[in-house]
């Protein structure tokens, strides 16, 4: 009974999850921002410590 | 809100608006340089240090006599094993976490102060002391739980000031927009603290199999909940950072996320697969770890996709690394998912391929994550050395080695289990390993090289290269195409905000749900079986077989040699019935072992002599050739036969496995029987036809295969050489290196002839009493083949007639007939009664030469209920007793005198 609870709830998130993803653009757009966001942070830290080095 | 550009879009600058404090680059770089370069640099002294522990203990399956108390092989596998998970993968992930931490919270660690404090707990007062403890005798026999409690208590400080110093910056920026590995980060450090003292403690009160379940949930949970999350931050962190790009999907690291820490720790119990653990817990556990492998597959495909561009094969060291780490991921992954299904399991489980999946683990997957993380590092430390040539060499050293090692340990697996469920004797799946062995010990040259070129790497090469390499390598990987799976962005919609928040309360709710599943409830199950079960009265330890065990455990003797048999017929072939839950429900902490390089020992009682077992720890390879055994000299006053206190310790316990089944028996059994009602398992125990199944386990006589018509095998004398020569000698004269140390001593071979069906009867039921064991693991054509070596020993003189035999008929009625029997045959009424039961020579089928004849009866034999007769009988009376003694022997049909 666990078991099949296990397996159903599992199958039941990951579908839910994923009709969501594939349904709803604004869900969509909203789970794939933070690789943006992290992106940015990168690129913000190099050329942060690029100005900082610079710095007198 | 604010609206910033995407500089990471390439050519198609993406808008995009976030809230206020969460994604704006940093207004100065936050750095923890210093914390970052000792963490590294602690990770790879302990790093080297641990990897010196394994090759020692790996070399002592060579070298086993190259021990000693502190170097002892238990002892260094336990401060391999904690030392690479806690020294080398916790120093690395920690210094990974002083880069990654501010850049992906935007904001600083919680202090550079509490960072020393981490620093020095970790090092100084968890593995420092650790190894110092375990290498002096002081551990708990708990997988990836070595260290002493004291040492516990430390490591959850160290978790705690970790979760202090890296989780406020997320709490301080809020859980909107949170990138895959902040997520990882956060359930890495949150779960280690909840499974690390439920791992490590936990099981220490709480005794046999229902204990197994709670460290069966650590040791998957150590990987599942530590190292795997930490590692996947690290690879969902560097992969972007080297090259330049998103990765392909955020959707699927979440799902990949979650479904990994729903399900990670719902598989610990798929160590105890075919255990007493109830079948409703393992099949849990197996159904978690299918299901795993195909999240696995699509945490694996992201990762893949989102190194695209990168080339098949990375220029930047990092990404390479990385890169590689993923590959291992995959397979250690399905390689996990494959043993834990049943048919599977019973063939590798406890041989070297589980040994080559945790170095798959823990030395490819989680190492080479960690190695990505610190050169990563290191690339965005300005005035870090930086030695491209050595850490390029270090790549393909590392790789190589791993690959070499993991196949050759799978290999090994592979040809033990087979083996094992061939029925072979144990030693020929020692020998048959032995290349294995020491491919794997090679395997470590080119790993240890690499893993030295690293540091040399890191510590002396030019100041900034790293900076400069990781740019050149970023040029060079394609920017053009789709980024990933989306393209434009917006503020998360509510519900994706709220979702978070039921996810983390969801993510708790999986480890209660793990811990209740995999630990609480089989715990229950296992304590109605033992009220059903056990007998009424169970004897507990002796103060002497307390000490033994505790001893046993510090030695970790259960990392070598398992105390479960279990529930497939080819354990309850070799070692008996399958152990039930009672059996082993006094035994705190429990012992059950995941490995076996020597045979299981739950029945080892009143298997084996008290002699035999302390010429076995003093000197193993004088009683079994061939053994791998590390020797404990430590144990004695200079020979077996002056045992100090910590040997009798030990081997009174080992008198104690599988003695309360064997002292319910028969009216246990059948009262199991009867409580038992129709549980398929417990019947599968109780009808085992044996007990205690141990091939050399002495039994009556009788019952040996006849070996009439076999065809002895031709290597009798390597037969002969590999498990007879410690006590008999290599020729036969019962002087073997054991011989001393044992009453009564071997036979000296070359004075007796045997009849063919009494050698096969000794060598299939051993001689009771005695060190003598029986060898029914070897077929009727070995034995047979052993029975020719035996009678080519001998060197007794033809059978002399003389006129004094009539006295000796007389003398032999009156004095010897009620041991040996009337017609010399062994069966005297006497015994049954015999103070030592070891039975009286059958002289029908034995003959003895004249000379030790006489030796026997003038001096008796050490040992046995033989008693001296020299002062008690003329000389001409003793002569008389030899020369009739020759008259009874019956050659067999066809056997020349």
């Amino acid at each position: 009974m666990i078991s099949a609870l296990i397996v159903y709830g599992t199958i039941a998130a990951v579908v839910s999850y994923s009709l969501l993803y594939w349904l709803k653009p604004g869900w969509r757009q909203s789970i794939e921002q933070p690789k943006h966001i992290f992106q940015r942070q990168l690129d913000g830290y190099d050329s942060q410590q690029k100005t900082d080095k610079s710095d007198p | 809100m604010s609206e910033v550009l995407d500089a990471n879009a390439g050519s198609e600058p993406r808008p995009s608006t976030v809230p206020e404090g969460q994604n704006n680059p940093l207004q100065k770089a936050i750095t923890h340089n210093a914390l970052i370069r000792a963490h590294g640099i602690a990770a790879f002294t302990m790093l080297l240090l641990a990897v010196t522990f394994g090759i020692v203990a790996s070399l002592q399956f060579f070298l086993p006599e190259a021990t000693s108390a502190i170097a002892s092989w238990g002892r260094l596998r336990f401060a391999h094993t904690q030392g690479i998970m806690l020294g080398w993968l916790g120093n690395a992930f920690i210094a990974f976490l002083y880069l990654a931490v501010p850049i992906l919270s935007g904001r600083p660690v919680t202090s550079e102060r509490l960072g020393w404090y981490l620093f020095g707990l970790w090092n100084l007062g968890v593995l420092l002391p650790g190894w110092l403890l375990v290498l002096n005798g002081y551990s708990q026999p708990l997988e990836w739980a070595e260290f002493p409690l004291l040492v516990d208590a430390a490591m959850i400080g160290g978790l705690i000031l970790a979760a202090i110093q890296f989780l406020p910056p997320f709490f301080k920026r809020g859980f909107e927009n949170l990138y895959v590995s902040s997520w990882y980060i956060i359930g890495g450090l949150v779960f280690s603290l909840m499974s690390f003292p439920m791992g490590n403690i936990i099981p220490e009160f709480i005794p046999g199999a229902a204990g197994a379940a709670f460290s069966g949930l650590w040791i998957h949970d150590a990987v599942g909940l530590f190292v795997t999350p930490m590692a996947l931050a690290i690879l969902y962190y560097v992969v972007p950072a080297s090259t330049g790009r998103p990765i392909f999907s955020h959707f699927l690291s979440m799902l990949g996320f979650w479904g990994l820490f729903f399900l990670y720790p719902l598989n610990g119990t798929h160590h105890y697969i075919y255990s007493v653990i109830p079948m409703a817990t393992q099949n849990i556990a197996i159904l978690a770890s299918t299901m795993l492998g195909l999240v696995v597959v699509i945490v694996v495909s992201n990762l893949v996709l989102s190194q695209r561009g990168a080339g098949r094969l990375a220029k930047d060291p990092a990404l390479r690394f990385a890169s590689t780490s993923v590959l291992f991921y995959l397979i250690v992954s399905l390689q996990g998912s494959a043993q834990a299904n049943m048919g599977f399991s019973e063939t590798i489980h406890f041989t070297d391929y589980v040994i080559g999946h945790s170095h798959l683990a823990m030395l490819g997957f989680a190492t080479f994550a960690g190695i990505a993380g610190i050169l990563h590092a290191w690339q965005k430390m300005a005035d870090a050395p930086y030695h491209a040539g050595a850490i390029d060499a270090a790549y393909w050293l590392t790789t190589v080695g791993v690959i070499v090692m993991v196949s050759d340990l799978t290999l090994a697996g592979l040809a033990q289990g087979e083996l094992w469920k061939a029925g072979a004797p144990w030693v020929v799946s020692l020998r048959a390993s032995e290349p294995y062995w020491l491919i794997r010990t090679l395997s470590a040259i080119p790993i240890t090289a690499g893993f030295g070129l690293l540091c040399y790497g890191l510590l002396k090469g030019p100041r900034g290269a790293g900076a400069r390499a990781l740019a050149e390598a970023r040029a060079t990987i394609s920017q053009a195409g789709p980024s990933g799976t989306d393209q434009n962005h917006q503020n998360p919609v509510k519900a994706l905000r709220m979702s978070y928040i039921a996810a983390s309360v969801a993510g708790v709710t999986f480890f209660i749900f793990s811990v209740s599943l995999l630990g609480l409830l089989p715990q229950s199950t296992l304590n109605d079986q033992i009220a059903l079960l056990a007998p009424a009265a169970n004897l507990e330890l002796t103060a002497s077989e307390h000490r033994g065990r505790q001893i046993y455990a510090r030695e970790g003797c259960a990392y070598c040699h398992t105390q479960q048999i279990r529930f497939i017929e080819s354990d309850i072939e070799r070692f008996g019935a399958a152990t039930m839950a009672w059996e082993d429900s006094m035994e705190t902490p429990h012992m059950l072992g995941t490995r076996r390089i020597g045979p299981d020992l739950s029945r080892a009682a009143n298997t084996r002599t008290d002699q035999w077992h302390f010429a076995h720890l003093f000197a193993p390879r004088s009683v079994v050739p061939r053994s791998i055994m590390p020797s404990y000299p430590q144990f004695f006053d200079g020979t077996p036969t002056q045992p100090r206190q910590e040997a009798l310790d030990l081997v009174a316990y080992l008198n104690t496995l599988g003695r309360s089944r064997e002292l319910a028996w028969p009216e246990g059994e059948i009262a199991m029987r009867e409580a038992a009602g129709d549980d398929q398992w417990t019947m599968m125990s109780l009808d085992a036809d044996q007990l205690n199944a141990h091939p050399a386990r002495t039994r009556p006589r009788g019952n040996a295969p006849s070996l009439r018509g076999q065809t002895p095998a031709r290597q009798g004398r390597r037969l002969w050489a590999q498990n007879c020569e410690g006590c008999h000698g290599e020729d036969g004269a019962g002087d073997g290196p054991a011989a001393a140390w044992l009453k009564p001593a071997p036979v000296n071979l070359t004075e007796h002839e045997y009849r063919a069906d009494l050698l096969a009867d000794i060598l299939y039921n051993g001689v009771y009493g005695s060190s003598m064991p029986g060898w029914r693991d070897h077929s009727p054509a070995q034995l047979a083949a052993l029975v020719q070596v035996i009678q080519s020993f001998s060197r007794v003189e033809p059978i002399i007639r003389d006129s004094s035999t009539a006295l000796g008929a007389e003398i032999f009625q009156t004095h010897c007939a009620e041991c040996h029997g009337e017609a010399g045959d062994g069966n005297g009424f006497a015994v049954a009664n015999l103070p030592i039961p070891i039975p009286p020579t059958d002289f029908t089928r034995e003959r003895l030469s004249m000379a030790a004849s006489l030796r026997v009866l003038n001096q008796g034999v050490a040992g046995t209920t033989m008693a001296p007769w020299g002062n008690r009988l003329s000389d001409s009376e003793i002569m008389a007793v030899a020369s009739y003694l020759q008259t009874l022997y019956e050659p067999e049909a066809g056997a020349g005198e």
